[in-house]
């Protein structure tokens, strides 16, 4: 039985056998760049259709602020290709002339919602630098499941299709905000002729597959980060970045769920003319009292897509966190300050994150028993975010700081992420809340997290790990020439929302508040100044188109696996790492963050390094001086 | 490269790499069924309309429980016979197992089918009639007369199509008459309506000449909104300086700013000056196309059918609204003859008053008179039998839940000698009810309350997890010998997660069961 | 744990490469167990055609039988009581989360805003 075993090893990687680099040789141009299940591989993928997808998300908005600075005015040139890349079928549907109509509006408001959050910052934030950091950092070959995460993939890239194609239907795109709250999301588009082939029927399709393919990608990371840690590798060696991505896992893996339920019931309300998320007695402009059952529940509907959307909120932030978590100790040559408390913060922001979701729907008429449930466990939770944010910036306390520019975009996170978190206190509160919700104000608060926030996270990230993927640096001026712009345009365009905000500017209206003008006028000039920030960080993002391709081919050779001399696993693989990763097996010695260890060599002790004498000798020497090591 | 612990367990967890996988695929599954008994919870105490109770046959439920269990059984012996290293005994196991799973879509199967050929008609006034449709019954069944949610148009001369909104896609709902017990046939493919269009042109109604029409209309439209908005902008100054003077007065008055309305009076004519030139292009070019293609000059477009008269037949949910002698789709074409067969056949089985404005007076008794006696008689009989139960409510019964779904709700079966009942059931006595008389009609699909629509949904994700789970382990099946060969142990891990895969199936229809059947 | 329902082949889960299974001894363990939840589906049955006098208390005995049931389809069948400490993290932080999401849910519908206004 033997001998007749051994044929047929070949075609099965997954067998307990020991002849391993078989597969690696025959790979073919299809199998290594497309249906590749290297998690590299994969990782770059999400990574390219993230940055696309962002692209996309941020062009559609470009339209949104010219309507809102310019109502009725045609687009100009500098904008109007933009429209023309849907066709001039689109353009004389949707903005004839030239002009962007309401319907235009809420059409690119909602796909850029999803766009932006589904589409964009998760698939690049999480599941490209989780697919390709991930592995390495524990000293893992490839993802437990290397087929499931091809499959996981690919189906994400379905529902990224499908969501753009939806653009091109009759009905156009969804037009009922990213939140697709019901009975708008069922109505909006109900007079089209075929209830399968409208915009907002597309949409529910197109995001139960990308959560379905979020839910395989999720298993598949946690599984590999519990079952193919390396040797040496314990929880509390493990690097932060990778506590945080197992962490997000979760998020994704418990929270997804319900917002497939919801999903799934509005999908039925559209195609099988059920009344989950429909009153009783429902009744529209065009088609009078509906001619449906009715006796269904609007606020349900709230409650299962917040259920999911309030971890989604920390799914958006924890990739910047732990990218800024890697880049900040080294270059900052020290170790991360407060690794414990950061851990356990993060475990407490995930359990209570689970817990909020009703602080989004104060306005649905809480009760004061839930009311002030919500508002103490929303308040609660902004502890261990505080948690993480001080622990990053003490840990630039003291340090000879260097300054490449993943470093820079690090740095610029923390006070912009606070910002950030903090304008977001007063909303945890029902009634400043009530007063603010649906403004500009909401706006600003949260975009200055996901914007300067993540998106710069995300970028150091790029510009970090940049020369591992490709071995190759990124030009260091052209990304002086990104971040400098960029950190500018940002705040331009953000901060002057809240003042909007706080004068009452709605966020939803597609001429700016043209109609109220006489109400608000002293603010509305600010329309024009927040586009101006618009289309600066438009500008500002062609340094990095530039510099993202020319570097691949042109760009300073790396030089060494290590370039940056920091201490984690993925630092050890040749670069760019192979099929399979490590050469050898790994063994992990230590924590993730010794740098300027007392009595090592060098300013850095990697992971994979056992303790030297030196090393020894300090530490016996600093215990008898009865102090401790970081 | 080789993935490590796919077959055996990593020692600090105890667990190979696929038996983590299921169990956290499996947690997530626990959260997306909570998040549809979650659902259930929040429908059901927030229902504003009687929540059905005992109204499902729990038979089949039963049946299908029993099933899912001897499969759980089997799937476990399966497992264990391949630990056990008896190949033979895991392929009996195996195939048992998919052979409960076939039963037990088929059985679900049933149920699905009594219910979409089981209907429900609320009235107006809130009364419900249950019931089945004369040619749901199996002598007379026949699909081209399977029309009672459809309304038939006749002598259809005139259509009105809204160039701005207006697809041809009504035309899928054209019908002729091929014989007298085929009223409705499906037109043939092919079948070309002629039609004559305001300027005495005659021409071919379909998708593409519609199309066109569009066209040249929103290219006519374009030009006119370019036109309509250089002079908005050209009266713009005046009615800002209008509403300034306005504002003086207003609540929150704001003071006039005279430099300012000086600065607009001179930018008003300035561009009235400056866009001459270009209004004069625009108004030429809509000349142009006006006289291009003259049908396509306004929105609303009145054809003249040529020849024979048009029949449609259409689905009451592609419509927007209809009366006696019209049809209103929802992209607003309007087809204009003779509304026929508007009425809705029915043998009811049940009569439901419990919404009722006012039983006495319900609109039941105008299709079934004959029940009203017995009815009352019967709502008597349990009102006596309730009060001396619970003496406690003898003057708010009404407002009982138990009390209202024994005395409202009443099958007629209960009501009349079996032979009345029988007879009532035959096609030829199913009442027809004006169509003006219902609020809503459906089958019990999920369209038919938030209850059905649960139902539905929950047992039919049920339902796709069994037919994925059978697919997973009839695989095993059949490709299994040759990694039995390789490692058997590999094999029955495979078939470990599986299990556990279906175990957890098993375990939701555990508590589906009873939510759905009995409480 | 008894040592009688430590079956060779739960045994099995433990530890991959151990000697030879009991088929038949672990075969008929699950048999009882299958009994056991063919009878408990006949005794919900049963219960739901009693009137214990409220609805509340009738769908409380019929989801404490459901509850038994799917216990012991997760421990016997699923093996959970052989499994170790992971397992039953996972699990417990998925019901906490799911048991909140239906307690808040219902807490949010049954406490509208009228109450705290007539108060």
């Amino acid at each position: 039985m033997e001998a007749t075993l051994d044929t047929k090893h070949a075609d099965h990687g997954h067998d307990h056998s020991h002849d391993s680099h078989h597969d690696e040789h025959k790979v073919n141009f299809v199998q290594k760049y497309i249906f590749s299940t290297d998690h590299k591989m994969i990782g770059v993928q999400y990574g390219f259709s993230g940055l696309l997808f962002l692209a996309l998300g941020f062009m559609l908005m470009l339209v949104m602020r010219w309507s809102i600075a310019h109502p009725g005015v045609p687009l100009p040139p500098a904008l109007d290709w933009i429209l023309r890349l849907f066709g001039d079928d689109f353009v004389s549907r949707w903005a004839p002339n030239g002009t962007v109509s309401g319907s235009l509006y809420n059409m690119f408001g909602a796909m850029h919602g999803t766009i932006m959050v589904f589409f964009g910052v998760v698939p690049l934030g999480f599941a490209a630098f989780v697919n390709f950091v991930t592995p390495l950092q524990v000293g893992a070959p490839d993802m437990a499941f290397p087929k499931l995460n091809m499959w996981s993939f690919w189906l994400f890239a379905l529902s990224g299709v499908l969501m753009v194609a939806s653009f091109f239907l009759p009905t156009g795109a969804a037009q009922a905000g990213w939140t697709n709250y019901s009975p708008l999301a069922a109505t909006v588009q109900m007079n089209s002729d075929s209830h399968f082939w409208t915009g907002q029927t597309q949409w529910l399709f197109a995001m139960v597959f990308n959560i379905s393919a979020s839910l395989l990608g999720a298993v598949n990371v946690l599984t590999t980060v519990i079952n193919l840690r390396a040797k040496g590798l314990t929880w509390m060696r493990l690097p932060f970045f990778t506590w945080a991505m197992f962490i997000i896992a979760f998020l994704l893996l418990l929270a997804f769920p319900p917002l497939e339920v919801a999903a799934l019931m509005q999908l039925s309300d559209q195609l099988f003319g059920s009344s989950f998320f429909l009153p009783t007695g429902l009744v529209t402009k065009e088609a009078g009292l509906l001619n449906i059952s009715g006796g269904g529940h609007p606020v349900l509907f709230q409650h299962l897509f917040w259920f999911l959307a309030h971890p989604e909120v920390y799914v958006l932030l924890l990739p910047a966190i732990a990218i800024v978590s890697e880049v900040i100790p080294c270059n900052t040559r020290k170790p991360l300050w407060g690794y414990k408390s950061m851990v356990y913060g993060l475990l407490t922001l995930a359990f209570l994150s689970f817990i909020v979701w009703a602080h989004h729907m104060y306005l649905t008429g809480m009760g004061s028993v839930v009311a002030t449930f919500f508002q103490f466990t929303t308040v609660l939770i902004s502890v261990p975010s505080v948690i993480l944010l001080t622990c990053l910036m003490i840990s630039l306390w003291g340090g000879s700081i260097r300054f490449p520019v993943p470093m820079l975009f690090a740095t610029a996170f923390l006070p912009m992420f606070g910002i950030g978190g903090l304008t977001g206190l007063p909303l945890a509160f029902t009634f400043i809340d009530l007063y603010l919700h649906d403004t500009y104000y909401v706006i600003a608060h949260f975009h200055y997290i996901v914007a300067p926030g993540v998106i710069f996270g995300l970028f150091a990230g790029i510009y970090h790990w940049y020369p591992k993927i490709t071995g190759r640096m990124m030009n260091s001026t052209l990304g002086h020439l990104h971040f400098w712009p960029s950190l500018i345009a940002m705040n331009v365009l953000f901060a002057p929302m809240f003042v909007q905000g706080m004068a009452g500017f709605h966020r939803r209206w597609f001429d700016g508040g043209k109609v109220f003008e006489m109400t608000s006028h002293k603010y509305f000039y600010l329309n024009e100044i927040i586009s101006w920030g618009a289309w600066g960080l438009g500008i500002a993002q062609l340094p990095f188109i530039i510099n993202f391709f020319y570097s691949a081919f042109g760009g300073k050779k790396a030089g060494s696996d290590n370039p940056w001399n920091a201490t984690t696993l993925e630092w050890n693989t040749p670069t760019p790492p192979p099929h399979g990763n490590f050469l050898t097996e790994q063994v992990v010695y230590r924590g993730p963050y010794e740098y300027s260890v007392p009595g090592a060599e060098k300013d850095y002790s990697p992971q994979w390094e056992p303790l030297s004498d030196g090393e020894k000798t300090a530490s016996v020497a600093n215990l008898k001086a009865g102090l401790t090591i970081h | 490269m080789e993935i490590p612990y796919t077959v055996t367990a990593r020692p600090d967890t105890g667990l190979y790499n696929a038996k983590v996988g299921i169990w956290l695929f499996l947690a997530s599954e626990v959260m997306l069924f909570g998040g549809l008994f979650s659902s259930y919870v929040f429908l059901r105490i927030g229902a504003d309309f009687p929540w059905p109770r005992h109204e499902l046959h729990v038979l089949p439920g039963f049946i299908n429980t029993m099933v899912l269990i001897g499969s759980s059984v089997t799937v476990l012996s399966a497992w264990a016979s391949l630990k056990a290293r008896r190949y033979g005994w895991f392929q009996i196991n195996m195939l048992i197992t998919l052979l409960c799973a076939a039963a037990f879509m088929c059985i679900k199967g049933y149920e699905y089918y009594g219910k979409f050929h089981h209907y429900s008609v609320i009235m107006q006034d809130g009364s419900v009639l249950d019931g089945h449709r004369p040619s749901d019954h199996p002598e007379n069944y026949a699909p081209e007369s399977h029309n009672g949610d459809k309304v038939a148009l006749t002598d259809v001369n005139a259509i009105s199509l809204n160039l701005a909104k207006s697809e041809a896609s009504f035309l899928k709902h054209l019908r002729v008459s091929a014989a007298a017990d085929k009223p409705y046939a499906e037109a043939p493919a092919g079948t070309v309506v002629k039609v004559r269009t305001p300027d005495g042109t005659e021409a071919e109604l379909n998708q593409d000449w519609v199309k066109s029409l569009k066209k040249s209309y929103r290219n006519l439209e374009n030009v006119r909104s370019d036109l309509a908005i250089i002079k908005e902008r050209i009266d713009s100054p005046a009615k800002q300086i209008a509403e300034m003077k306005a504002a003086v007065t207003g609540t929150y008055p704001i003071p006039f700013d005279a430099a300012k309305a000086e600065k607009l009076t001179a930018q008003a004519v300035e561009l009235r000056a400056s866009s001459k030139e270009k209004i004069k292009t625009l108004e030429d070019k809509i000349a142009e196309l006006e006289q291009a293609n003259p049908v396509a000059k306004a929105a609303t477009l009145n054809l003249q059918v040529v020849g024979a008269p048009l029949t449609f037949l259409v689905d009451e949910r592609d419509f927007a609204k209809y009366n006696a002698k019209e049809i209103i789709f929802r992209d607003d074409v309007v087809l204009t003859g003779t509304v026929k067969n508007d009425a809705i056949p029915l043998n009811a089985d049940v009569i439901d008053l419990r919404q009722s404005k006012d039983p006495e007076k319900s609109l039941v008794w105008k299709y079934y008179p004959q029940l009203k006696d017995p009815f009352f008689k019967h709502k008597e009989e349990v009102t006596g039998q309730f009060v001396k139960k619970h003496p406690e409510h003898a003057n708010d019964f009404e407002k009982d839940l138990d009390w209202q779904h024994e005395a409202l709700r009443v099958e007629i079966e209960e009501l009349v000698a079996e032979d009345v009942y029988k007879k009532l059931e035959e096609p030829g006595e199913a009442i027809n009810i004006e169509r003006s008389d219902k609020r809503f009609y459906s089958n019990f699909s999920p369209s038919r309350s938030p209850y059905y629509a649960i139902y539905f949904l929950m047992t039919g994700l049920h339902g796709l997890h069994v037919i994925g789970g059978a697919i997973v382990l009839g695989y095993f099946l059949l490709t299994g010998r040759a990694m039995y060969k390789r490692n058997p142990e590999h094999l029955a891990n495979r078939v470990e997660v599986g299990g556990l895969f279906w175990h957890f199936v098993d375990l939701v229809w555990i508590f589906l069961f009873p939510v759905f059947y009995l409480l | 744990m008894d040592h009688s329902t430590e079956t060779p082949a739960a045994h099995g889960a433990h530890d991959s490469h151990d000697a030879p299974v009991d088929l038949a001894k672990s075969i008929r363990l699950y048999l009882k167990v299958g009994g056991y939840l063919i009878l408990f589906t006949c005794i919900t049955w049963a219960v739901a055609l009693i009137d214990f006098g409220s609805h509340a208390l009738n769908i409380g005995i019929g989801l404490a039988i459901a509850t038994f049931k799917v216990a012991l389809v997760s421990l016997i069948f699923m093996h959970l009581n052989h499994e170790r400490g992971l397992v039953y993290k996972v699990l417990l932080f998925t019901v906490i989360f799911g048991a909140a999401m239906m307690f808040l849910f219902v807490l949010a519908y049954l406490d509208p805003i009228k109450a705290s206004l007539t108060n």
